[in-house]
């Protein structure tokens, strides 16, 4: 099992889940059974719940009714004819001609090599074949009771998918996270 | 006079939370489907009709292989208790309790013989999935991926059966 030292540094890592799987799940599993390292976790949501409303506040404070009030006149006295216009985009399209279908051809090949190259690692499509819509598996516990040794809760943050991880002794059958989690 | 007043609209804000509270339960019950999955690290097969899975078990796992080892999928009705069989003596009950905006309020018991592991009330999004995992089998570790979807009245005409209870063939989903 994890020990304090080896999980301690790595809380911070966890709670803005940027470690990797096992390691994500060796620290919640030490967590639920070290009060420390949880009462250390729960120090850090406080933390992000103050600055979050610090940062509220001062946003909130922050007066912005003025703004359109001081941009909309200079707009109306520089607006251009349609003529004008016109005028501009034409020869904006025969200078730039020359340049633009290189550039184009250079951002199209740019994309299809991009599509072509991520393509296996892409987003999945929905349980129900309903194309690629992003998968949302967001749930809340409301309750839980058990009587295994320990549980532990994960959430993978790109698809919102929380998993419960079941450890127990007296099953004789239930996975136990080793100390090569941690590597 | 300001007194009351300030009671009064604090009533009525409480008797408002409580009705946003309320579950709803259409006519139409869930459907429901458990996945059950077979993970491990012999060989590096990942189980094509998993494809919906693979961010999310990349994400919690470490496994190098998984695969669908059992498939079920019913219309569960509101209120009444579902059993889904489970390898290695275990079960899964579920009773959907009702639906909160777009989530779907399940009971969700998984015993272990005659032993309740867990039992725990959750929330799931709409047509998403929860994962329960830990359980050993046959040399792996079983991951039970639960998938709720509410039913629509519209569509009365999907193959589905259902049931008060018991056990269903397994479907491949």
């Amino acid at each position: 099992m994890t020990s304090c030292r080896e999980a301690r540094p790595l809380l911070p890592l966890f709670f803005d889940g940027e470690l990797e799987a096992r390691q994500m799940r060796a620290v919640a599993l030490h967590s639920t059974r070290c009060s420390e390292c949880e009462h250390e976790l729960r120090e850090l949501e406080h933390l992000q719940e103050a600055i979050s409303a610090h940062v509220s506040s001062l946003v909130d404070t922050i007066d912005v009714s003025q703004v359109w009030a001081g941009v909309a006149p200079r707009l109306a006295s520089r607006a251009p004819s349609f003529g004008e216009r016109w005028g501009a985009w034409w020869e904006e399209y025969r200078a730039g001609w020359r340049v633009r279908g290189p550039a184009f051809a250079g951002v199209a090949l740019a994309a299809l090599l991009a599509v072509v190259a991520l393509r296996p690692d892409g987003p999945t499509p929905t349980p129900h074949g309903k194309g690629f819509a992003k998968i949302d598996n967001s749930a809340k516990l409301d309750s839980m009771q058990t009587t295994a040794d320990s549980v532990a809760l994960v959430t993978e943050p790109e698809t919102n998918t929380t998993m419960l991880w079941i450890m127990d002794d007296a099953a004789g059958g239930i996975e136990h996270v080793s100390d090569e989690a941690m590597e | 006079m300001i007194g009351h007043l300030v009671l009064l609209v604090a009533s009525l804000a409480m008797a408002g939370g409580a009705v946003a509270e309320t579950l709803t339960t259409p006519e139409e019950g869930v459907e429901v489907r458990i996945d059950t999955v077979l993970a491990g690290n012999s060989g590096k097969a990942f189980d094509p009709a998993l494809r919906p899975l693979k961010q999310p078990f990349r994400g919690l796992f470490g496994y190098s292989s998984y695969r669908l080892v059992q498939g079920e999928r019913r219309l569960a009705v509101w209120r009444r208790e579902e059993q889904f069989m489970l390898p290695g003596q275990r079960y899964l009950v579920i009773i959907p309790r009702g639906i909160q905006g777009d989530r779907v309020s399940l009971s969700l018991m998984l015993m272990d013989g005659s032993r309740p592991l867990v039992n725990t009330m959750l929330s799931l999004k709409d047509n998403g999935t929860f994962l329960v995992a830990g359980p050993r089998y046959n040399g792996g570790v079983l991951i039970f991926a639960i998938n709720a979807r509410i039913r629509k009245p519209a569509a009365k005409n999907l193959p589905l059966q259902a049931s008060t209870g018991g056990g269903q063939p397994a479907t491949q989903p």
